[in-house]
């Protein structure tokens, strides 16, 4: 995977379309109740990062925005954990992995617990 | 004294005696109660030599300072005993009242010696307390002996505490645990079996009125208060308001969701399991433990399917997995059958459903046939068999007999290639029901604990303030011993207050607070993290002295296998792991060769007088 620090990256003006899925408890801060799927196609600038999708996706919905970026007693990682194309991201720096067109991130609730 | 008793409840079932014993304050500074306490009374009274079947091995059953005060999650108990999985010292910890209503009863403890030569159960009231007659007991599981013994003695359900032992405890099936309260279980390293020798069939406490005096309790209503809304928001409140039920299919994506033995980490099905879904589609009530506001723990009617109408406890997110997943099946419904009839039979879930799925894979694998197991086709994913295999197990019937030793043993005895098909650990336990190839540093706290279960985990709220790794890699071999090592004694703080981990999330600073205001003590928080530290050490030295020594902390082949699929493919814990452990060591300050922790953590620990 390629990484790199995402503000030094040239913008490319163009969007790309990715594959979102959040996963269990994670759903309701989203804004959906139910206990089906919530899986959706995000469009977002090409060259964008995993964490600019999820800032991005913290604009559109408040809740997930409190509790992952906003309560800085806890970490991210302790709210929620991502996986990027079917493997397991273990550090935020893995988050500044360049997204490509198709990608697919599920957002599943934070590593801890027995 | 503020917050106690004062008391604890000795009881000698072979003399059938019971009688109180002071228990003073400068004992509870130092332990809290609960794990720190029954450790001390472990070593104090218990030779390491002395098998854990042997009369002389004690059974030590408590609350804690903080246990039937308004702070959530105080009605936990912890059992302490030398247990029946790794012949050491354990520490096991059940949810629901008992602990309350213990210290209602006018006791911080009960502690059990020698054996009976009847059966007896332990009865608790507002008056003292007696060993009665169960005779009529045996052969029932754990919510019949509920139902039996609250009718004997004329309780409606909430009105007195049981937990007990079924079948599998009275045949001393070595994983046999204590279930009570509808289901909450103190399940690891055979507590049950311990009862067993000791022909202890239960304890039952009434909820008498509470009399329990504090330093301070409107400062201990505001914390109980500050508590809750701590649980309602660590990791965006979702164990608050859904338990552990929700998980399982994100623990598929993250890839600790345990398949078929391990052999995959694919399960197409998990969606079926979102513990969402299944509230939504079965019937559920809430049926909390005292004093605590979350939706964690619900009784659940199964609606549709082959076993609609079974009522029983919802299953916790590793019944789910343990009755799912891990053995191949795909019915919702038939995994709350099974997880309540292990709980009913009187098992400890995590290991029933490593065995039943090293026994699936034997019998795929044709290293065990129909005619071995007693005519029962132990196919992947038959519920029906399992059910049949579950109670022979439990009454060591056949090839149960074999299977009721545990996985390790039963794989050790059966050797060839089914060794390395068994998950477990070398001093004889098993891992909780995840798959720890994506989880090291709870792997490696499996290996290397000294409760026979999780010692220590991430599970904690201050990072920062127990020196963790924040943001943590959890694959960076570095970090993970760095959270390991300097987040021990988190978790037993806890367990020595006998707090829910759920309800506390081992907020060490709340929990100090908690503790001043309740018995007018001025502890530091460094005192407090100490006490967690002191119990992990103290029954390190003990275990040490059982044989437990740093050869066994091994994983089994299978355990810490490479994975063939899912998520976490590329990254194998194997070419870590000697040096993980020489890190690991040294951080603890534990001497490498002998495992023993060395002369200045010792002084560190104010425990030097116990290493000789």
């Amino acid at each position: 995977m390629k990484s790199g620090a995402a503000g030094a990256r040239v913008r490319n003006k163009a969007t790309i379309k990715v594959s979102v899925e959040v996963m269990s408890w994670l759903k309701e801060d989203f804004e959906h109740e139910g206990w089906d799927r919530l899986v959706f196609d995000q469009e977002i600038t090409g060259n964008s990062s995993i964490m600019d999708l999820l800032q991005q996706l913290a604009k559109k919905y408040p809740r997930f925005n409190q509790k992952a970026f906003i309560d800085s007693k806890h970490n991210l990682l302790d709210y929620s954990a991502v996986v990027f194309n079917g493997t397991f991201l273990s550090s935020l720096q893995n988050l500044d992995t360049e997204l490509k067109e198709g990608d697919n991130i599920k957002l599943t609730p934070g590593f801890y617990g027995g | 004294m503020y917050g106690s008793t004062g008391k604890v409840l000795r009881v000698d079932m072979t003399q059938g005696k019971l009688w109180d014993e002071a228990l003073d304050e400068a004992t509870l500074q130092r332990y809290l109660g609960g794990t720190g306490l029954g450790t001390k009374y472990l070593m104090e009274e218990v030779d390491p030599k002395t098998d854990w079947s042997d009369p002389k091995n004690i059974f030590f059953l408590g609350s804690g300072i903080l246990g039937g005060s308004r702070i959530p999650g105080s009605g936990t108990i912890s059992i302490t005993t030398k247990g029946a999985m790794t012949s050491g010292a354990t520490s096991s910890q059940a949810n629901g009242n008992f602990g309350a209503y213990l210290k209602w009863c006018g006791y911080d403890a009960i502690i059990v010696q020698g054996a009976s030569t009847t059966w007896k159960y332990l009865y608790l009231h507002e008056g003292g307390a007696e060993l009665r007659d169960a005779s009529k007991l045996l052969g029932k599981g754990s919510w019949e002996t509920e139902d039996a013994i609250k009718a004997e003695l004329g309780y409606k359900e909430r009105a007195m505490s049981v937990f007990g032992i079924g079948p599998a405890g009275e045949n001393m099936v070595r994983f046999a645990g204590v279930f009570g309260d509808r289901g909450h279980a103190a399940a690891h390293n055979g507590l049950g079996a311990v009862m067993g020798s000791k022909k202890l069939k239960a304890f039952a406490a009434q909820r008498a009125p509470n009399k329990l005096q504090f330093a301070d309790s409107e400062k201990l209503g505001e914390l109980a208060k500050k508590t809750t809304e701590g649980a309602k928001a660590f990791g965006g409140g979702g164990v608050f308001n859904w338990g552990t039920s929700r998980v399982l299919p994100a623990g598929e994506a993250a890839g600790y969701l345990p398949v078929k033995n391990y052999q995959t980490n694919v399960f197409p099905e998990k969606d079926l399991f979102d513990g969402q879904r299944v509230r939504s589609l079965f019937k559920s009530q809430n049926y909390p433990c005292y004093g605590c506001a979350s939706h964690h723990y619900e009784l659940m009617t199964v609606t549709e399917g082959p076993y609609k109408d079974f009522f029983g406890k919802e299953p916790e997110y590793e019944q789910w997995a343990a009755w799912g997943p891990q053995i191949g099946q795909k019915d919702p419904g038939a995994a709350v059958v099974l997880s309540n009839e292990c709980d009913n039979l009187g098992m400890d879930t995590n290991e029933a459903g490593w065995l039943v799925g090293w026994v699936m894979e034997c019998y795929e694998k044709g290293a065990l046939k129909k005619e071995d197991l007693g005519g029962l086709e132990m196919t992947w994913g038959n519920v029906e068999a399992t059910r049949a295999l579950l109670k022979k197990i439990a009454n060591r019937e056949g090839y149960g007999d074999t299977l009721a030793e545990g996985v390790k043993r039963a794989a050790e005895k059966m050797g060839g290639e089914a060794v390395n098909w068994a998950i477990f650990t070398g001093k004889g336990n098993t891992p909780r029901g995840h798959d720890h190839r994506g989880r090291w540093v709870e792997m490696l706290d499996t290996v290397v604990s000294d409760t026979s279960t999780l010692q220590t985990q991430m599970l904690v709220v201050d990072k920062d303030l127990w020196k963790m790794p924040n943001p943590m890699d959890v694959f960076n071999p570095e970090q993970v011993v760095q959270a390991e090592a300097n987040s021990t004694g988190s978790m037993t703080v806890s367990d020595c207050l006998v707090q829910c981990w759920f309800c506390s999330f081992n907020d060490t600073k709340t929990q100090t607070e908690s503790i001043n205001a309740a018995t007018g003590w001025n502890l530091s928080l460094e005192e407090v993290m100490n006490i967690g530290r002191r119990a992990v050490a103290m029954m390190r030295i003990y275990n040490l002295k059982c044989g437990l020594t740093p050869d066994k902390e091994k994983p089994s082949s299978r355990y810490c296998s490479y994975t063939v699929d899912g998520p976490n493919v590329d990254k194998p814990i194997v070419p870590h792991w000697e040096k993980m452990m020489d890190q690991y060591y040294k951080m603890m300050g534990w001497d490498r060769k002998t495992g023993m922790p060395l002369p200045e953590t010792l002084k560190e620990l104010d425990i030097e007088d116990l290493a000789k």
